[in-house]
This record gives C-alpha cells, sequence and structure tokens, in this order.
C-alpha cells in the first residue's frame, strides 16, 4: 500500500510542471554561470601578460633616467628606490618567462616571494574592500590567506595551474559558492520542491481522504518524496556544474588546502590553521542535510496549518534571509541573545565552517560543533510541533476547508 | 455590468491569501529596509575629499621623482600643489563654513579645469582625475550653491531613504512581487469557464478590468510601504529635503536633478513596468495557466539577459529586458556596461512601453486564432 503511496507522490512530483520548470531555469543560470560569468569575474590573482608588459617597459624607462641622473643611491624618505625596482623588474620578468612557458610551479615560487617581501601593497592598502566599514582588516585578512594558499600548492605535488591560482577549478568553485550567500539558493531548491507537497491535494479531494494509510504515515510520505526529488535535483545540478566547469578550468584536487583563522583576536600568518577542501566539502554537507531537513518539516508543517502555498513559500523564504535584515559587522547579539545560539546564523553554511564568520563579527564561537547542536535542536522543535499538529489538524479536518 | 464585473474581481482579489501576503510585504519591506539601513556605513563629503587627496598627493610624489625641469611640467607640479592646498582648506572647512567650502570648491575646479587645458603634462595616468568628473563636480557645486542646501547629508533622511527605497524595490524585486501577484490572474476563468464565459464582457474589457484591479492593490500598498518607511525616516532621523542634488545620466552625460524629480522618473518606470508585467502574466496564463509557470518563466525572460550583462554586446536583441532596472539606467551604469551611450531614461521608457505594447499585440492575436481555432480548421482539411 505504502508502495503504491510512494510511486503516485513521485509521479506527481517528476511530472510537476513547476518543478521541470525551475529545475531548467537553475540549469540556465548554471550554463550562463559556467561560461559567460566566471570568465568576467576579476580575480586579485589573474595576470596579463601584456598589461604588465607594459608597466615594465615604463619602469625601465624610469629607471634608465635614474641611472643617468644618478639617483641610484638610498633616499630619505623613500628607501633605495632604484635597487626595490630591479628587483620588481627581475622578479616580473622571471614569472612572465614562467608563465609563457606554462611552468605555473616556478610562477607561483616567484610570485610567492614578490608577495612577501613587497608586493603586500597589492592588497593592503589598495582599493579592496572599500565597500567594507573595516577595509584594512578584510585586506589583510585576504593578503594572509593568499600567501597561505600560494605555499600550500607548493608543498604540495600535484601540477599547478593558472585556474588553481585564480580559484577557477570546479572544486575551488564549489567552496566558493559554499563559502558564500549563494548556498542558500541550494536551500531554496528545497522550499521551492516541498512547498506544494501537501497543499497540490487540495483539489483532488477524494483521491487521498480514503487512502488506508495513517494519517503521519501519509504526511511522512510526501515530506520524503519532496526530500528526495530536492536532493537528487541539487546533487545533479552540482554534478552538472562540476562537469562544465571542469571542462572549461579543470577540476582541482580534493585535497587543496583551505586556510582558516582560529584565533580571533589576532591578524597575521601564524593565526591560521589548513583544512582540506574534501573536509569542508564532508562537514558543509552534514551542516547542509540538516538543515535541509528543517525546512522540509517546517514547509510540511506550515501546509497544515496554513493550506495556502504562497504562505509556506513567504514564510520559509523569510525565514531563510532572515539574517540579512540584522546582519553587519558590529552585530553580535539578537533580542539580546548571543547570534551563535540562533539557527539562522549556521544557514551560510561555508563561512560558519572555516571561522569566517567570527573573523567578521569578533566572536569566536561559531563553529562546527556549535551549529549541529543548533540545528539539531531547531530540528527536533519543529519535528515534535508538526507530530502535535498532525494529532490536532487530522485528514478530515485538512480536507473539509 | 462593467462596474459590476469589476467589483466581482475586487471580491475575487481580496478573498485570496496571496495578495493579502504580497500587501504585508509590501507594507513590511521598507520599514525592514530602514532598520537595515541604519546599520550600513555610507561615504561621508570628508572622506571622500581625504581619497581625492591621497590620489593628488601620490601624483605629486611620483612626479618629484622623475624631477623633470621644463615649463609645463612646472606649472603642473605647482598646480597639484596648488589643488592640494584647496583640499586640506575644503576638509577644514566642512563643518564650519559653508560659503567659504563652496568658495574653495569653485577655486579646485578651476585649478582642475587649467590642468586638463594644459594636458595634465606628467601627472602619472591613473591620478588624473577624469574630465566629466570636473563638470559634473561643478553643476553639483553650483546647484549647492544656488538652493542654500547643506554640504552634508544624512542618508537617512526621509528624502534620502525614499531615494534608497525605489532603487531597492524596481528591478528584480518589484518583477518577482508583480509575477507572484499576477499568477493567478485568469485561474478563475479556467476553473469555472461556464459561469464566467456567460458574462457578456469581450475578453479584452475584462482582461483590462482584472489589470487594472491588480494594478490599485499593488500601487496602493506599495505607496503605503513608502508612506511608513518615510515616516519611520522621519522620525527617526528627520525629513531632509526634497530639493538635495542627485547626478543621473540623460543625453549623453550627468545631469543634475533635484531629488523630487528623481523619485517621479523612478515612480513613473515603477508604474510602466507593473503593467508590463501584468500584460506580460496574462499572456503566460493564456499559455500556460500555472501559477508557478508564471512566476518562472516570468523571471526567466528577464533575469538571464541580466546575468548575461556582460555578454549583451553580442546579442543586441535581449537589451531591452535589462532596461526594468530603471535605477542602473538612471545612474548611467548600465549604458556604460552595455557599451551604449544613447541609453538614458526616455529610451528605456520608450522600449518598456514598446514591449508592452508588443506582448498585448501578442495577446489580441491568440485570441483571434482561438476564435477561428485554426487546429480544428486543419484537422477536417487532412481528413478530407
Amino acid at each position: 500500500m505504502i508502495r503504491s503511496l510512494i510511486k503516485h507522490e513521485f509521479k506527481l512530483t517528476l511530472t510537476s510542471k513547476k518543478n521541470l520548470l525551475f529545475a531548467s531555469l537553475l540549469g540556465i543560470l548554471l550554463i550562463i554561470y559556467a561560461f559567460v560569468l566566471i570568465d568576467h569575474d576579476t580575480h586579485p590573482e589573474s595576470f596579463d601578460p601584456e598589461a604588465k608588459q607594459f608597466e615594465l617597459n615604463e619602469i625601465e624607462a624610469q629607471q634608465e633616467t635614474r641611472r643617468q641622473t644618478g639617483n641610484t643611491g638610498i633616499g630619505g624618505m623613500s628607501g633605495p628606490v632604484h635597487n626595490n625596482m630591479a628587483y620588481y623588474i627581475n622578479t616580473h620578468q622571471k614569472q612572465m618567462r614562467a608563465f609563457e612557458n606554462d611552468n605555473f610551479r616556478r610562477y607561483t615560487v616567484h610570485r610567492l616571494d614578490y608577495l612577501t617581501t613587497s608586493g603586500r601593497t597589492e592588497y593592503v592598502g589598495g582599493d579592496l574592500f572599500m565597500e567594507s566599514p573595516i577595509p584594512g582588516k578584510d585586506q589583510q585578512h585576504l593578503y594572509d590567506k593568499t600567501l597561505l594558499r600560494l605555499q600550500s600548492y607548493l608543498n604540495q605535488d600535484h601540477t599547478i595551474n593558472y585556474s588553481m591560482l585564480t580559484e577557477n577549478t570546479a572544486l575551488q568553485q564549489l567552496q566558493k559558492l559554499l563559502s558564500n550567500s549563494f548556498v542558500y539558493i541550494i536551500i531554496f531548491i528545497f522550499i521551492f520542491i516541498s512547498s506544494d507537497a501537501l497543499t497540490r491535494d487540495k483539489h483532488h479531494k477524494t483521491l487521498l481522504q480514503g487512502f488506508p494509510t495513517s494519517w503521519y504515515l501519509m504526511l511522512n510520505v510526501k515530506s520524503f518524496i519532496s526530500y528526495a526529488y530536492a536532493l537528487l535535483l541539487t546533487l545533479g545540478l552540482i554534478g552538472l556544474g562540476l562537469v562544465l566547469i571542469s571542462s572549461l578550468y579543470g577540476f582541482g584536487h580534493l585535497d587543496m588546502q583551505i586556510p582558516i583563522k582560529v584565533n580571533f583576536e589576532m591578524l597575521g600568518i601564524e593565526h591560521y590553521e589548513m583544512i582540506s577542501i574534501s573536509e569542508l566539502l564532508l562537514k558543509s554537507s552534514i551542516l547542509l542535510i540538516i538543515i535541509t531537513l528543517i525546512f522540509n518539516r517546517l514547509n510540511m508543517w506550515l501546509s497544515l496549518v496554513s493550506r495556502n502555498v504562497g504562505i509556506v513559500l513567504f514564510v520559509s523564504t523569510f525565514f531563510l534571509i532572515s539574517e540579512i535584515i540584522y546582519s553587519s559587522r558590529t552585530t553580535r547579539e539578537l533580542f539580546g541573545i548571543e547570534l551563535q545560539y540562533f539557527p539562522q546564523t549556521y544557514f551560510d553554511v561555508g563561512q560558519s565552517i572555516t571561522f569566517e564568520k567570527n573573523f567578521l563579527i569578533n566572536v569566536d564561537n561559531i563553529n562546527f560543533q556549535q551549529g549541529i547542536t543548533v540545528l539539531l535542536i531547531t530540528l527536533f522543535i519543529i519535528e515534535i510541533l508538526f507530530f502535535l499538529t498532525s494529532k490536532w489538524i487530522t485528514r478530515q479536518k485538512f480536507f473539509q476547508t | 455590468m462593467y462596474w459590476k464585473y469589476t467589483l466581482f474581481e475586487l471580491k475575487l482579489l481580496i478573498s485570496n491569501k496571496k495578495h493579502l501576503l504580497i500587501g504585508l510585504l509590501l507594507l513590511l519591506f521598507f520599514p525592514l529596509l530602514f532598520i537595515q539601513q541604519t546599520n550600513e556605513t555610507h561615504i561621508t563629503v570628508k572622506e571622500q575629499k581625504e581619497a581625492e587627496k591621497e590620489v593628488v598627493d601620490s601624483a605629486i610624489y611620483q612626479m618629484e621623482a622623475i624631477q623633470d625641469s621644463s615649463p609645463e611640467f612646472q606649472a603642473m607640479h605647482e598646480n597639484l600643489l596648488q589643488q592640494l592646498s584647496t583640499l586640506n582648506m575644503q576638509i577644514y572647512y566642512i563643518n564650519e563654513n559653508r560659503e567659504l567650502f563652496i568658495e574653495e570648491g569653485y577655486r579646485l575646479h578651476d585649478l582642475r579645469l587649467e590642468a586638463h587645458e594644459q594636458g595634465n603634462t606628467g601627472i602619472p595616468e591613473d591620478n588624473i582625475y577624469p574630465k566629466e568628473k570636473v563638470e559634473s563636480d561643478l553643476d553639483m557645486l553650483s546647484y549647492l550653491d544656488q538652493h542654500n542646501l547643506p554640504i552634508e547629508t544624512n542618508p537617512n533622511t526621509t528624502s534620502q531613504f525614499l531615494v534608497t527605497s525605489v532603487d531597492m524595490i524596481s528591478g528584480l524585486l518589484l518583477l518577482t512581487i508583480v509575477l507572484i501577484s499576477g499568477s493567478e490572474i485568469l485561474t478563475m476563468e479556467r476553473r469555472h469557464e461556464t459561469v464566467m464565459s456567460g458574462i457578456p464582457i469581450t475578453f479584452f474589457k475584462k482582461m483590462i478590468v482584472k489589470v487594472k484591479i491588480h494594478f490599485l492593490y499593488i500601487m496602493t500598498t506599495l505607496v503605503l510601504g513608502l508612506c511608513i518607511g518615510g515616516w519611520l525616516a522621519n522620525n527617526q532621523v528627520g525629513f531632509g529635503s526634497f530639493q538635495q542634488p542627485i547626478t543621473i545620466y540623460q543625453n549623453g552625460d550627468m545631469t543634475i536633478v533635484p531629488v523630487s524629480q528623481y523619485l517621479t522618473y523612478m515612480f513613473l518606470a515603477i508604474i510602466v513596468t507593473t503593467l508590463l508585467i501584468l500584460i506580460l502574466s496574462v499572456l503566460l496564463n493564456l499559455l500556460f495557466n500555472n501559477a508557478f509557470v508564471n512566476l518562472i518563466a516570468g523571471l526567466g525572460i528577464f533575469l538571464i539577459p541580466m546575468l548575461l550583462t556582460p555578454a549583451l554586446e553580442y546579442v543586441p536583441f535581449l537589451r531591452p529586458f535589462t532596461y526594468v532596472d530603471m535605477s542602473k539606467v538612471l545612474s548611467g551604469e548600465l549604458a556604460e556596461t552595455l557599451n551604449q551611450p544613447g541609453l538614458d531614461y526616455g529610451y528605456a521608457m520608450i522600449w518598456l512601453t514598446v514591449l508592452a505594447v508588443v506582448t498585448l499585440i501578442v495577446i489580441y492575436i491568440n485570441q483571434k486564432l482561438n476564435f477561428y481555432s485554426l487546429k480544428q480548421l486543419f484537422r477536417i482539411e487532412a481528413k478530407n
């Protein structure tokens, strides 16, 4: 009996116009992202040999004037300008040659050497993060992370390529998706698919009203089917994205290292630790599974109570994006309670695992374990609420209005 | 009959919970936006002047390293030193003396113009102050001077907050809200066909009534929401002035207009966009007859060209769909990214109207085809 219910529900979900269209829209957006948007994205590590050659020629001309006028010594305020510039030209010529020969290990060695000796100004003090209220701190953070990232490539034996340096390989793009607010799209897929799992039966009253299973079991089957469908869709989209981006920019390696800042009080390279990309993926999939379960059950509960797709979608989406309303770099409490106790803090999955959230708001208590605890408690509360409501709003009550 | 039908449609709209939610969303959006805006940091005039000063500073530093003794070079060096001095004086006068700040501003403009006339000899490429900006700065300064307005404005006063609000709501957000609102615009016709087709009103008149009712409902809640947001800003920060200047892109260059005119422009754009999306909803409902398809297909039509903006140079026929983001059209950002200098407010509005008219024509043709029922005609032909 249950098997035929599952079959019926799955067919309904699979052939639903709404789900098919949503999936194809996401597919189109993904293709646009892979083929157009990545290409137009600028990364601070991107390298343009022609522009660099032009710049080097200009500096070389200045060097010539310095030599002619005899200004090759140490200036009072500016230091050994001629010497510094000679180093600049030398290291960049090496980088350029390595770049042309596709020898990216050598390129990375010289790039890293330049960044540690005098290239800090490319990150710190420039116009990166100008929108942020604390640009200096963010610039230093990005600079430290870049140094550690490049060094970790050199420590490993994999071949280094240009798309690895500019974080364009498939795995790095997946990491980027998990580490910013675009991860909300993944959660929204689950909200959207499960939003009408129950309410679509409103117009087919006779079909399910006489079905000889308990009401709670039937609700669970519906919830399970919509969850499975959304999971398949998400995995399919991620798979498609990985294949597309891999074919354009390469796949990357599962043991690539990501720097995470463990000490929130101090800035500097020694306060970082490294985790591998596979660890990040594993931890974020655990968090994502719990979060999506929360939304799936929340949607079922809302459908039971309101019987209206619009309300379900609206309330769930509002809960999903509620952090945007109050979040700022100085908000550490909401209604006098610390942010670590709110489930929506952990919806930015990647940021809470890599302690990025701690860095942003200067706290040290948002982490993976705390996230699991808070999210599981939320899931438990919603589960109990759902069970009680299903006893209160019975099948007869639900289909009557 | 017409009036009775209008009342009937109004009742349908009010009895739908979805519209209640949209109304609530529009009412709540602006107060929440205000709370979010007060958490944001904004660049003050002082910070802006400090940034300008740093650019001049670095130019002087780099010029001194070159040590050229030609008279043009020396004149330019002297000019930059003067600019630095006026910028310092401006920073000093910001909160002290409005008249002197403006006077120094005029001097700065003259110096910058002079530098451009002499060809910016020796100034590094990155440190040249752009000529268009020199002119728009002068416009802004003389506007402030003539209308007796303060230099520094709080970005959260009612007038400035309304500008942020309309910028925020126009574009994708308005699109989504209107699409959700119009997603079931023809559902009643399909579900109770025998009753609805008996009403002695033509399809087009029915459509006009439906679009009118939806439009009026959205506009009323939107204006009410804006009023609540504005009232909150007035209570918390202050009223501000609707005479404040704001730069918009028009006829190929930047022009200064008062905030009131900007708001009028944006509001007209919101009206045209809402009408366009409602008419499009009617078409999508005719073709697919599904609330979710309406939302997703409608979003897809506008979202895909918007995402493709950096590559739209090669696909010109998709451009008009990006014009719904009117705040980007007014700021000139879209004209720059699309590399289309003629794209200003009037041009975009004409295109949006054209799109609406085209959609109407498609609906008309669709109705005519349904009336003659071509499918059936062909089937009979094939049988014979």
